[in-house]
């Protein structure tokens, strides 16, 4: 009974993503050994997340208000909107481009063949944003899969219903990739959505 | 130890395993339905991801000795079938259906060339409609009859209303499925029944006390599904696999009773998404 508490804080780090019995034990004991304060405030940091946060009631993204930070910036254009498949997908876009407009987060893709439907995917949610009749162009940043593709297609099909202009983001060669170890459909779209050179 | 290497075929359906692996279920003609381990190729530097999609010919390669093999390669053969909205949708639910019909590890030569036929010809079509439609009847039927559970549509039974007229009660003959009449459609037991009593368009569900009546055994008897009504070209459309404007509506009733014998009762979700695209138009 003595190595009760050890034990579950073992079982516990084991939910961490790539986590295996061996590196759980050797993430418990370097925080009991080296690190209590870090471990104390990793537990209640934790506790508070767990407890509070929650989805945005606009994009469903992670937040702990009920609308979060850039849904409820007065800076964000409001009559552009981008879909995205996750979170994190937010944080690479915010990160990487200008984007000024809101989000709208997934949280996964149509996957029919597992059971993921519109329904289960909440498309109803992202239809009556439209309806509500602010955003007036939506761009769709699904991953370049064949099921973000299905998911892509669908929600094109409702904005286009409810009259919202509808864009995609570009597919192409990632930086620092090679030609001749391109796929043949990325290869394929890259060059025939080809850009003039100019200036 | 079963090695196989760079046969063609297509990817049905991927799943995460674990953090960085895939479980990947193929379709080849001479294996049919196989579910593969790709290991890593979850990760970003992976070979195999970008491949791993389906409506993209493919050369497989697999090896492995137990149930679960492991893919050791995927080559393109080919563009990937250029596939939209409701053709996608479309090209879905062929998966869908492989997945949950086909028995896993058997030989399905025809169905896979059906199956790569009908994502070539769903990626020419346009809108939605009777071509699309008919494409999906066509890989109905190719799949059932491969699995031998393909009712024989050219011929009925004939149900004697007159005693006298034929060798006692138990009358009941096998012919030719006429164009011009309507028939009685039972997806249980695979045939048709012609009755000739039935003048006043009456269905048989309507009658279930037939079978007492007459003292023949070929009626609905213990069994649930309904009984279709379907005129006789449309069974003759269904057996030689050509369909008009006026067959693909009931060959589809027809088609839906059979599958929906083996599917159990989980609804299929590509069934949905088509259905959303069809309301579209």
């Amino acid at each position: 009974m003595a190595d009760t508490l050890l034990q579950d804080l073992v079982d516990g780090l084991r939910c961490l993503p790539g986590v295996g019995p061996k590196s759980a034990q050797r993430m418990a004991l370097h925080l009991l050994q080296h690190e209590r304060d870090a471990g104390s405030r990793l537990g209640s940091a934790l506790t508070l997340a767990m407890q509070s946060i929650r989805h945005c009631s606009q994009c469903r993204n992670f937040t702990e208000d009920t609308v979060c930070g850039i849904c409820s910036s007065s800076e964000r254009d409001n009559t552009q909107l981008c879909v995205v498949e996750s979170p994190a997908d937010v944080m690479a876009l915010e990160k990487a481009t200008a984007f000024g407009g809101q989000y709208f987060v997934l949280m996964g893709n149509l996957s029919p063949l597992d059971g993921v439907g519109p329904k289960e995917l909440g498309l109803d949610v992202f239809e009556q944003r439209l309806k509500a009749g602010i955003v007036e162009e939506v761009t769709l940043a699904t991953n370049p899969t064949v099921e973000g593709l299905a998911t892509a297609n669908y929600l094109a099909e409702i904005a286009q219903r409810c009259g919202v202009r509808v864009l995609q983001i570009a597919r192409g060669i990632p930086m620092g990739g090679e030609l001749e170890f391109a796929d043949g459909n990325t290869l394929a779209i890259a060059f025939s959505e080809r850009n003039e050179v100019t200036g | 130890m079963q090695r196989v290497q760079f046969l063609a075929g297509f990817v049905l359906h991927t799943r995460a395993l674990r953090e960085t692996s895939l479980l990947v279920d193929v379709l080849t003609p001479d294996y049919g339905v196989t579910r593969l381990v790709a290991r890593g190729a979850r990760s970003s530097r992976s070979r195999i991801r970008p491949l791993a999609q389906p409506f993209q010919p493919l050369l497989v390669s697999w090896s492995g000795a137990h149930e679960l093999k492991t893919l050791t390669a995927l080559e393109e053969q080919g563009r990937s079938y250029a596939l939209e909205k409701i053709n996608l949708a479309c090209a879905y639910y062929l998966n869908e259906l492989l997945l949950r019909l086909l028995p896993p590890d058997q030989p399905c030569a025809t169905v896979f060339a059906r199956y790569a036929a009908s994502l070539a010809e769903l990626s020419t079509v346009k809108s939605a409609g009777a071509t699309i439609e008919s494409i999906l009847r066509h890989f109905e039927i190719e799949l059932l009859d491969s699995m031998g559970l393909l009712p024989n549509f050219a011929h009925c039974v004939r149900v004697q209303s007159a005693p006298q007229a034929s060798e006692g009660a138990n009358s009941q003959r096998f012919s030719p499925v006429s164009a011009t009449a309507i028939y009685n459609f039972y997806p249980e037991q695979g045939y048709a029944i012609e009755d000739d009593r039935q003048t006043d368009g009456v269905d048989f569900a309507q009658r279930p006390a037939l079978s007492a009546e007459k003292g023949t055994n070929v009626i609905n008897e213990g069994f649930s599904s309904p009984v279709i009504k379907v005129s006789g070209s449309t069974l003759l459309a269904l057996a030689e696999r050509q369909f008009d404007d006026k067959s693909l509506q009931e060959a589809k009733n027809v088609m839906r009773s059979l599958l929906a014998l083996h599917l159990g009762t989980r609804p299929l979700k590509t069934r949905e998404m088509i259905a959303f695209y069809t309301k579209a138009d």
